[in-house]
């Protein structure tokens, strides 16, 4: 389930012993575009903030300031309710579930 | 008080009629009208796929619309959509809570201007799509007549 935390928390190779071995200040894409409503309509964008399992992707990975992370969730969650997202998806590529 | 701008998206069963469908339209056409509202826009989005079954379908078919009412009237259209059996689920939102006849003239306005925009926008592309296949057909044809003269000498 959380394979993607596991994997940012030890990375191979370098770095074992520091907690953080690899750091990239990353920036709000919202905050750098001044966007400051995203349409629940608009469903290309959201699938950005979307993982291939339908779950959101929380603020550490797209680096999303709380405010539009806040306002991304709200807009997801509509979408998902007028099923233009989905709740939670298959992958087609594992057989896990 | 103050109208609002409110946006409906209605989902409904995917396999109406056309006649049926025409009737549901119908029917929030004399809604809205009765309740004082203004559309500022309407979407057909047609046959959409859904990301989950709803009422075990795999498919809806969406209509938007984006008007300007009172309170009343949004909820006397949430009360019918409520008990129609052919919605199947509807969202509705309030866009602006201060949305004077102004504010609706001068969002039309801006709608229409937006689709002359993205009209102009693919004609150009079209048209350079255009250019780019006659170039490369020009050069594919003086291509072949080289190739041709060629044989015959």
């Amino acid at each position: 389930m959380y394979d993607n935390n596991q994997d940012d928390k030890n990375p191979r190779g370098r770095g074992r012993g520091k907690k953080r071995p690899f750091h990239r200040r990353k920036v709000c894409r919202f905050c750098v575009d001044h966007i400051n409503e995203v349409d629940y309509k608009d469903v290309k964008t959201l699938r950005n903030f979307v993982t291939e399992r339908g779950k959101i992707v929380p603020r550490r990975i797209s680096g999303n300031c709380a405010k539009h992370q806040r306002l991304l969730t709200q807009t997801i969650m509509r979408a998902r309710f007028m099923a233009l997202l989905p709740y939670t998806a298959m992958v087609p590529s594992s057989n896990q579930y | 008080m103050h109208p609002r701008r409110y946006e409906t998206l209605i989902m409904l069963a995917p396999n109406l009629p056309a006649e049926e469908m025409d009737a549901f339209k119908e029917k929030v056409n004399t809604i809205m009208e009765t309740g004082g509202g203004k559309p500022v826009s309407f979407e057909d989005w047609g046959r959409r796929r859904l990301s989950y079954p709803v009422k075990k379908e795999m498919f809806g078919h969406y209509l938007l619309y984006d008007f300007q009412g009172s309170p009343e009237l949004s909820s006397e259209l949430e009360r019918n959509l409520k008990l129609d059996e052919r919605v199947f689920k509807y969202l509705t939102l309030v866009l602006d809570k201060k949305f004077t006849d102004e504010d609706l003239a001068a969002a039309k306005e801006n709608l229409l201007a937006e689709a002359a925009r993205r009209e102009a926008e693919k004609a150009k592309a079209r048209e350079a799509a255009e250019a780019r296949l006659s170039e490369g057909n020009d050069d594919d044809d003086e291509g072949d007549d080289d190739d041709a003269s060629g044989e015959e000498e």
